[in-house]
């Protein structure tokens, strides 16, 4: 009777070095558990050669390694059927030049921001409209910088906020913000699209 | 007697369109959704349903018909902080829509401080409201 290994992958994995240990790449688990130990410290190639990157594995390489030191065990995947591995830079850049930059894209955001309300509130011809209401409102002729346009500025900051939950950190909510959701979903896209850009590689 | 029938049919279905592509944007984008799941109100979605039909009808009529409506200053603070949190919902669902923040974020590798890329927004698109309207540009 072969003893059965499980192993679970993940679509992404991020590392410094260039020889990982199998232990890193999926989570191993065994009913001998000498046998998993010693699968977990195996070594695994990310194929960068040392230059930082995205390299697409196929889970049966990594079976294959383990299959070649334990030809007797049975392997189980788990999770994804292919990975990538992503080598970083050793030196992780300093916090400061990570605050810089933060710094750059809110000047950016901020007058983008500010440069796009413009723009809108002149497309659709808002100042028209709100002097409309006014009049219809109030029954006196606007000057064109009334309550209604101040409320009506606060209200789009306001709106923003809103929208993005800003609020919610307060609570106790372990839910992530909406832009957590939307980059971790470009992220999947992302490994999605390499993953399936190396398939097409191979096959050509 | 012809015409004007024709007339009323063109106006008829172009209200019908319009009226589509407003809730089809209204839906597309999520605004509603968002601001409902923040609230955690979502049993009374048919009562939205039923709001965002009056709010319609009446625009139409507000802006088409020149009626004077007695509700003052108080009316048009109302009237305006609904409609800036609305807009400001609206300008960040297209913003989501084509990913601009996460493309931006990971081209710079962008890690700390992303909600102060919000509240930056929030406050330029502020500002800049604020500018557009008091300098009458």
């Amino acid at each position: 009777m072969n003893t059965v290994v499980y192993m679970k992958f993940d679509q992404n994995i991020l590392t410094k070095k260039d020889k990982l240990f199998l232990k890193e790449i999926a989570e191993i688990s065994s009913s001998d558990k000498e046998l998993e130990n010693k699968i977990k410290v195996l070594s695994f190639d990310s194929g960068g050669h040392g230059k930082p990157g995205r390299y697409v594995h196929s889970v049966v390489e990594v079976l294959a390694v383990a299959a070649e030191k334990f030809p007797n065990i049975q392997i189980q995947p788990l999770g994804e059927t292919d990975f990538i591995i992503t080598v970083e830079k050793t030196k992780q850049p300093s916090t400061v030049w990570e605050w810089i930059k933060t710094g750059a894209v809110c000047l950016l955001a901020f007058f983008g921001a500010a440069f796009c309300i413009m723009t809108f509130n002149n497309d659709v011809d808002l100042t028209k409209l709100f002097a409309q209401l006014f009049e219809q409102f109030t029954g006196e002729a606007s000057d064109g910088f009334t309550i209604l346009e101040m409320s009506y500025s606060i209200g789009v900051g306001l709106g923003i906020l809103i929208f993005f939950n800003h609020f919610a950190r307060r609570k106790i909510s372990s839910d992530p913000t909406p832009l957590e959701v939307e980059m971790r979903s470009y992220e999947d896209d992302i490994n999605t699209a390499l993953i399936e850009t190396d398939g097409r590689k191979e096959k050509s | 007697m012809a015409e004007k029938l024709l007339l009323g049919w063109i106006g008829f279905c172009g209200g019908c369109l319009v009226a589509g592509g407003v809730v089809a944007l209204m839906v597309g984008l999520g605004i509603l959704s968002r601001f409902i799941k923040i609230s955690h109100t979502s049993k009374h979605t048919r009562l939205y349903e039923n709001c965002i039909l009056i709010g319609g009808i009446g625009g139409t009529l507000v802006t088409i018909y020149p009626m004077i409506l007695p509700f003052g200053q108080i009316g048009l603070a109302v009237l305006g902080i609904c409609s800036g949190i609305y807009v400001g919902g609206w300008i960040m669902a297209l913003a989501e829509v084509i990913h601009v923040f996460p493309v931006f974020f990971r081209r710079i590798g962008l890690i700390k401080g992303t909600s102060l890329v919000i509240i930056a927004v929030a406050a330029g698109k502020m500002t800049g409201s604020m500018l557009h309207f008091f300098m009458r540009w």
